[in-house]
């Protein structure tokens, strides 16, 4: 277990979170891929924090932060779906509802 | 000593203006009788003061004659455009001896056509919009006559000409009213674009507009010298002259300009009265009598004068003995007289005595009294004619006869008329045109006095023609049988007293008083005792022949002559096919040669252009747009892609 | 001993990470996110790292994905068809994801990579007291001011979300 596997395994989780990203036809499957993503963020961060930062009091708060910042990401984004759900009737990704140009 | 002059000028020329602004700005929408009055208060004031400007001003000069050398008077002048440094425009007004005379001329006229029409136009719905065209023009003729310099005469030139085309297509319902107005105003137009080239040449040479600095031999000979134009030398003095004689070419309608004059004859009656008959179309005249110091100069353009006006006098003169209409007639009639003024000014030239810039002052005098006593007969038959159409509703010649019983008054005031016109002793056509060839007799130009004299035979010829057939013989058929309008009887009546008296009365004023402000020739021929003689016996003639052919107050003496001449009748009655040919130039030369390939050009190469600009645009658009395309999946991997070519490039940099 | 437990739970990080991005079902999809954050956690332990690890389940698990498990059951229905993404999104998902693994992998050089510490990570450098400590220092360093501000961050995101979800009055949605 080295810097090198923590790194490779947060790159691995984080082309997972972006195939999830792109290929989900649901909106709320792309919100869980991109909790993958972050997930795979906050681990890189442990990651150096463990073995080379020079301060990893702030390199294990870095991550806390970013958990609470999601958090309310993840509040607005989800209050935004109900909304929309409410006006379309579905959470098709692909379905344009009016964004085309 | 001006003081006393300026309020009565000014009153005489912005009461118009006034009445104009009124009458335009309530768009006519004032009752009928609130016009009327209007409409009389102020011409009858602006008249008023005319008459107080012109006797304050022959007081003025005849008083110190000596502050006043060349009887001009600068009443009001105001610096209006600084063109350089040494080239100033102002606007103001001016007196001399002939735009006083002008000034109660058009004064007086615009007073007694007002009034008439008031009869005239009762039936119409444009009643109001017509008395502010008139009062319009009333003010712009005005200030042409004051104007102190060469600018101001021709931005009231154009206005004059404004006024002229917005009165003849006054009923703008009829497509050949329409069209005459245009006609008018783009043949007037075509003459003011050389006329402006003039102005411009010669104010540029000579540094000023001011008729006072600029009508004088002394300018004038600063200018008589030769210039070079494509290789090759012409006299600068005639060119420059040339230029500024072709707007009253134009405007006096002159051959071959003179197409527009019979063709106004579409707008109502009171307007060929005045415009286009006493006031307007003198005002070429005017000019080149104005002018004449700086013309003088140059004996060419002088010939040129003369030539131009003795054919266009006697070509008119031809054409009307063949004319049916009866407007047309009096307009041929007016094409011929302004034809006669013309002469006079050209025959300020003397032939055999050619010093420089000294000319026969019988010639300007005689223009500007013909001026003034055909301003009047013109006028008066003008209205008259009017009055035998609003009685008989038609122009033409056949349905009229035996009027004389219905319009007595108008009877007496046509017939009054055409003695003037005829140039019969004692009336006032005989002395103006006993004055006109004299000078040129005087000045040594024989031919152009001879036609002259044939001319006036011709007139008299025609203008009884047109008397008997209106008046005399048979009644038509369909005669209505109704009364003379009381407004349009008075004006004709008071015209009549000048027709016969003005010129026995006038003729010293204007052979002492009315003469050039520039050197004159002492003449030694004397007054040739023939020559009123022969003018009358000319006038009596014409006025036999006319009695002989026409006296029954029908065609049928001329029947018979008319056959057998059958195609010189023809060229003469279709005016020697002048619009025809001109109609050609216009539709065949210049819209298909020249107009359609602009045209074509434009729309397909210019509009071309901008619209395939256009359609490049869009479809450069449709290439684009597919990626909005509302799918968050495409947008999100474009992000995703983007990020990774910045890595990319990122790394391939290092 | 403990690269094995490395493995084992990275292996089974990554495999229900998958999972969540695979799974037809959302509700599928979010078990298998709360799976992937307990093996986080338990990564993140072996880390040495227990804050972290509590924080991660507690915010995490046991915040976010109830939030989302609430919002799939609200706005699904009954008999929804699943439509699978199409093949050629499937080819552009991976070509962009096999980019994103692949680039930085290949030019990830080991020896750029700082130096590892001579000495292993103490308990007490990623233990409560310390990063209690840090979270209310306020002088340099300290992460007392981002602590106020996330907690203003929160409030205003709730108050946000429950503005925007909320259902409007339907009075006034009728008024054209």
């Amino acid at each position: 277990m080295t810097l090198y596997h923590c790194v490779a395994l947060s790159l691995i989780l984080l082309a997972i979170g972006v195939y999830g990203m792109l290929t989900r036809p649901n909106f709320i499957g792309v919100l869980l891929s991109i909790e993958v993503i972050m997930n795979a963020a906050n681990l890189n961060v442990i990651g150096f924090a463990h073995f080379s930062a020079q301060d990893p009091t702030a390199g294990a708060l870095f991550p806390v932060f970013v958990m609470a910042v999601s958090a309310c990401e993840m509040a607005v984004a989800l209050a935004i779906l109900i909304a929309l759900f409410r006006g379309k009737g579905h959470l098709d990704s692909r379905r344009p509802g009016g964004l085309h140009g | 000593m001006v003081d006393p002059l300026v309020l009565p000028t000014a009153l005489a020329l912005f009461l118009p203006l006034t009445a104009f602004l009124l009458l335009a700005f309530s768009q006519g929408r004032l009752p009928r009788p609130v016009i009327t009055g209007l409409a009389l208060a102020f011409s009858c004031l602006s008249m008023v003061a005319a008459y107080t400007a012109a006797s304050r001003y022959y007081q003025a000069v005849l008083l110190a004659p000596a502050d006043f050398p060349s009887r001009a008077v600068v009443v009001f002048t105001g610096q209006w455009l600084n063109l350089t440094p040494t080239l100033t425009a102002s606007l103001g007004l001016f007196l001399d001896p002939i735009a006083t005379m002008m000034l109660v001329l058009i004064t007086t006229i615009a007073f007694l056509v007002t009034v008439y029409s008031v009869g005239y136009m009762d039936h119409d719905p444009a009643y109001g919009r017509f008395f502010a065209l008139l009062s319009l023009f009333a003010f712009s003729m005005l200030g042409l006559v004051m104007a102190p310099n060469i600018l101001q005469t021709y931005i009231f030139w154009e206005l004059v000409g404004v006024c002229s085309y917005a009165l003849i297509g006054f009923w703008y319902q009829k497509p050949a009213a329409v069209a005459a107005s245009k006609k008018a105003f783009i043949v007037t137009r075509f003459a003011d674009s050389f006329f402006l080239l003039g102005i411009i040449l010669t104010a540029s040479l000579t540094n000023t507009f001011d008729f006072e600095i600029l009508a004088t031999t002394g300018t004038a000979a600063g200018l008589d010298r030769a210039i070079a134009i494509f290789g090759h030398d012409f006299h600068l003095l005639t060119v420059a002259g040339l230029l500024v004689f072709a707007g009253c070419w134009g405007k006096s309608a002159m051959f071959p300009l003179h197409i527009w004059l019979p063709d106004a004859m579409e707008g109502p009656t009171p307007v060929s009265s005045i415009i286009h008959s006493a006031t307007m179309v003198v005002a070429g005249v005017f000019l080149t009598a104005r002018m004449l110091p700086f013309f003088a100069g140059s004996a060419f353009l002088l010939t040129t004068i003369s030539t131009v006006g003795t054919f266009t006098a006697f070509f008119a003169a031809l054409v009307a003995i063949t004319q049916v209409d009866i407007k047309r007639i009096l307009a041929f009639s007016t094409l011929s007289q302004l034809g006669l003024m013309m002469l006079a000014l050209g025959a300020a030239r003397l032939v055999d005595q050619p010093a420089a810039f000294a000319v026969n002052g019988l010639a300007y005098s005689a223009a500007m009294f013909h001026i003034f006593t055909h301003a009047f007969f013109k006028c008066l038959l003008f209205l008259s004619a009017g009055a035998v159409i609003h009685m008989v509703h038609s122009n033409d010649l056949a349905a009229m006869g035996g009027l004389r019983r219905s319009m007595p008054w108008t009877y007496g005031g046509v017939l009054a008329a055409c003695l003037a016109i005829s140039g019969i002793f004692p009336f006032s056509g005989f002395w103006s045109k006993d004055a006109i060839l004299l000078a040129a007799w005087q000045s040594g130009q024989v031919v152009p006095a001879m036609i002259g004299l044939g001319v006036g035979a011709m007139t008299a010829f025609y203008m009884f023609r047109f008397f008997f057939l209106i008046f005399h013989g048979p009644a038509p058929a369909n005669h209505p049988v109704s009364h003379e309008n009381p407004w349009m009887s008075p004006p004709i009546v008071i015209l009549a007293v000048p027709a016969l008296l003005a010129g026995y009365l006038g003729k010293d004023w204007f052979t002492s008083f009315c003469l050039p402000p520039m050197p004159i020739a002492a003449l030694h021929a004397a007054h040739p005792a023939w020559l009123p003689v022969a003018s009358t016996g000319a006038g009596l003639a014409g006025l036999l022949l006319a009695w002989l052919l026409y006296g029954s107050g029908d065609l049928a003496r001329v029947r018979g002559i008319t056959a057998r001449l059958a195609p010189l009748y023809r060229l003469v009655y279709a005016k020697f096919y002048i619009d025809e040919a001109c109609l050609f130039v216009t539709r065949t030369i210049i819209f298909l040669g020249v107009a359609a390939p602009i045209k074509w050009f434009d729309r397909q190469v210019v509009d071309g252009t901008m619209n395939g600009l256009g359609r490049l645009l869009q479809a450069g658009g449709a290439m684009v747009r597919w990626v909005q395309n509302g799918q968050l999946p495409f947008y999100l991997g474009s992000t995703v892609l983007g990020m990774i070519l910045l890595l990319i490039i990122n790394a391939l940099r290092q | 001993m403990s690269d094995i437990l490395f493995y084992a739970l990275a292996g089974l990080l990554v495999i229900f990470s998958l999972l969540v991005v695979l799974a037809p079902n959302l509700v599928h999809a979010a078990i298998a996110l709360v799976a992937s954050f307990f093996m986080t956690a338990g990564l993140y332990l072996l880390l040495r790292m227990e804050f972290v690890a509590i924080a991660q389940v507690l915010v995490y698990i046991g915040g976010v994905v109830i939030f989302v498990v609430i919002t799939i059951l609200l706005t699904t229905r009954l008999g929804d068809r699943h439509v699978p993404p199409t093949p050629r999104q499937r080819l552009w998902g991976l070509l962009i994801a096999g980019a994103l693994l692949a680039l930085p992998l290949t030019y990830l050089d080991p020896t750029l990579l700082p130096n590892p510490r001579a000495t292993p990570l103490s308990a007490e450098a990623g233990g409560l007291t310390a990063i209690g400590t840090r979270l209310l220092q306020p002088s340099a360093g300290g992460f007392l001011a981002p602590f106020e501000l996330i907690s203003l961050l929160l409030l205003i995101a709730l108050i946000g979300a429950v503005v925007i979800a909320r259902k409007h009055p339907p009075s006034r949605r009728d008024n054209p």
